[in-house]
């Protein structure tokens, strides 16, 4: 009779013992495998930030400071980009605007009475998609597209503002400086805007009758840089155009931030009695912080079970063995070898496994995925409300709701990580087997034969 | 020349008397040895001998003249030599036929049936079965291997009268029709009136 046909008689056979190893691995395998999948499902998603929120930092001028010396410009920009490590940047400008042909979200301002209730913020962007509002997913590119370096009389404006004034993508708003407004002689005074995009800037918090409308993210509108300067021109006549808003930086890997950040101080020629650097990472790291908890915890969970595991299914199959010396001594008695009956032994326990294995894989799956949304739900409180508070708007009032929803968590195994563990699995029940096969391999088959007498 | 020959064998359990001390004997097929003495004598140890379970601390045991450790014990065990034990041994997650199946590639059933096993039977767990119709199934796992040489150690302790009777027939027979050796340990008289030889150990020395 072959070794294969023995174990299968064994396995079916005592059905009892089938069960209960069948339930132990099963229950093993389905903590193991779902410690393995919110792990990998939190280190992805942890990749996935470092792509997705990579840091950031921003070179500002201080206001704050009785004089500005230096402020934010092309050549400072450009100095900074030659830093090695970072993607890329988006300029920002900064005017209020009055907008006479637009009706605004209403505030304070139209409430008193005040011309400044017709007083839009004008966002100026090389980049509109790398502004954090969009960076960070506070408000959402519905139509159109953003605003490119090359652009030039192009904005984006607020969903609301679209349907307040019937405007479509294509059309047309026209901005012009505020009366009383310090004005370059001969400058233009009016500033048409083609619309390229519309933006679904969410649900906002914190906004009562008493925001001034230009505080209102309804009635923000971001607009080309070029433009921007040549408002800024308009304005002040300034022959070497800068920033207002200064220039935020945007790095590879978040966790290269701090060299990067270092690299900056040290650059030639930036004063930095005038100038602020702001390094943000926090949306990162609030967003890492939970994650960073769940792989810990997962990654000691899944050596904790399997430690247990190896022990529990390690003491069991020796205690079996015990009861299996007579067996072996029979078998020995008609010349099959010792390790024909390990071979059978780690086939019956290795069958008994697979099939945990694949039972553990389809009962994991949703319970993966409830218990990782879970355990990410529960780090995550309070994590949102820190992130806020941590949160540097840097002199932009963003809604309280900025860093959004944390998300869910979608917890998912991958075939490949399935396999290993199915192959490290099956080594440990081998491993166990052989272990508890020393109280037979050791003994002669007389021994075998007289123990179990 | 027998088909099975001990030379001079010692066996030693612990330091100090042995107890098997320079037996020699031989055995031939076609033959029914009986093997008698009180308890502790030794004859289980040396059924383990002859058997290869075991190895002697001293002499040899050959095998058509070759030395057991030349063939290799687990070959010997596997093509030469076959058990029949008192307690039955069978493999309790089995049928007779899939004990029997262990030794032979051939189909167990003829063997089983001609020691008077039925159908049913030989499709039953073996632990539903008697004692008798246990033993019967360890001797035809034992006749069916095709082994030359049977060794029984107490094959009817646990059985009553009758049916220990019936079982020595079947050894004898396994003797006489298929020709085998079949060297028996036991106690009993009966079994012993049956042989073709009775060997006798005392105090380590085989009498014949």
């Amino acid at each position: 009779m072959s070794v294969y046909r023995r174990a299968f008689l064994y396995t079916t056979r005592k059905k009892g013992k089938t069960a209960l190893l069948l339930l132990i691995l099963t229950v093993l395998m389905i903590l193991v495998f779902m410690g393995t999948a919110i792990n990998q499902t939190a280190r992805k998603a942890s990749a996935g930030l470092r792509e997705e929120l990579g840091g950031y930092f921003k070179i500002a001028p201080d206001y704050q400071k009785m004089s500005v010396n230096q402020r934010v410009d092309q050549a400072l920009v450009d100095q900074v980009m030659e830093i090695e490590g970072i993607k890329s940047c988006n300029a920002m400008d900064l005017q209020y605007l009055a907008v006479e042909n637009l009706t605004l979200e209403p505030g304070k301002f139209t409430l008193e009475g005040d011309e400044k209730g017709q007083m839009a913020r004008f966002l100026g962007n090389t980049s509109s998609e790398l502004h954090e509002y969009f960076y960070l997913n506070l408000f959402t590119l519905e139509e159109g597209r953003h605003l490119k370096p090359e652009d030039k009389g192009k904005a984006l404006i607020s969903k609301t503002l679209a349907q307040r004034n019937h405007l479509t993508l294509g059309d047309t708003v026209s901005a012009r400086l505020m009366e009383g407004a310090s004005r370059t002689a001969g400058a233009e005074k009016e500033f048409p805007f083609e619309i390229i995009g519309i933006f679904d800037e969410g649900y906002q918090e914190g906004i009562s009758q008493n925001t001034p409308e230009c505080d209102m993210a309804s009635n923000f509108i971001f607009i080309d840089v070029a433009s921007s300067q040549i408002i800024n021109e308009a304005e002040r006549g300034a022959a070497n155009p800068s920033f207002l808003g200064g220039a935020a930086f945007f790095v590879k890997d978040p966790r290269e931030l701090e060299r990067i950040v270092e690299a900056v101080e040290e650059l030639p020629g930036l004063d930095w009695q005038s100038l602020k650097l702001m390094v943000n990472n926090s949306a990162y790291e609030s967003r890492m912080e939970p994650l960073m908890r769940l792989e810990g915890m997962t990654s000691l969970l899944v050596w904790l079970i399997a430690t247990i595991g190896v022990i529990v299914v390690s003491l069991l199959l020796a205690l079996w063995e015990r009861d299996r010396i007579h067996e072996a001594g029979v078998l020995m008695s008609f010349g099959i070898s010792r390790r024909n009956i390990l071979w059978q032994h780690f086939l019956e326990c290795t069958a008994v496994f697979l099939l945990a294995f694949c039972l553990a894989l389809i009962g994991s799956i949703p319970l993966s995925g409830w218990v990782g949304g879970k355990l990410y739900s529960r780090m995550t409180v309070g994590e949102e409300e820190n992130a806020v508070e941590q949160y540097d708007y840097l002199q932009d009032p963003v809604p309280l709701n900025a860093l959004g929803e944390s998300g869910e968590l979608e917890v998912t195994l991958e075939p490949g990580a399935a396999v290993l563990l199915g192959i490290t699995g099956t080594l440990i029940v081998g491993a166990c087997v052989s272990m508890a096969f020393c109280v037979i391999g050791r003994r002669k088959p007389k021994e075998l034969l007289t123990i179990m007498e | 020349m027998g088909v099975l020959e001990a030379k001079e064998v010692t066996y030693h359990y612990t330091e100090g008397k042995p107890v098997l001390n320079q037996v020699s004997l031989s055995f031939e097929k076609g033959k029914l040895y009986v093997i008698l003495g009180p308890s502790g004598c030794g004859k289980t140890t040396l059924l383990s001998l002859l058997g290869g379970l075991d190895v002697p601390d001293g002499g040899e045991i050959l095998f058509e003249g070759k030395e057991l450790k030349e063939i290799g014990l687990e070959r010997y065990r596997h093509e030469h030599v076959s058990f029949v034990f008192q307690n039955y041994n069978l493999i309790d997650y089995m049928t007779p036929e899939e004990n029997v199946a262990l030794t032979t590639r051939e189909d167990p059933l003829p063997t089983l049936l001609s020691l008077g096993l039925t159908q049913e039977e030989v499709r039953r767990n073996v632990l539903k079965l008697s004692g008798g119709q246990q033993q019967r199934v360890a001797i035809a796992r034992a006749l069916a291997s095709q082994a030359p040489v049977i060794l029984a150690d107490e094959p009817t302790g646990n059985l009553d009268e009758a049916t220990a009777q019936e079982i020595t027939g079947i050894l004898k027979s396994a003797a006489k029709q298929y020709h085998r050796c079949v060297i028996v340990v036991t106690h009993s008289n009966e079994v012993a009136k049956e042989a073709d030889a009775v060997i006798t150990l005392k105090n380590g020395m085989a009498l014949l």
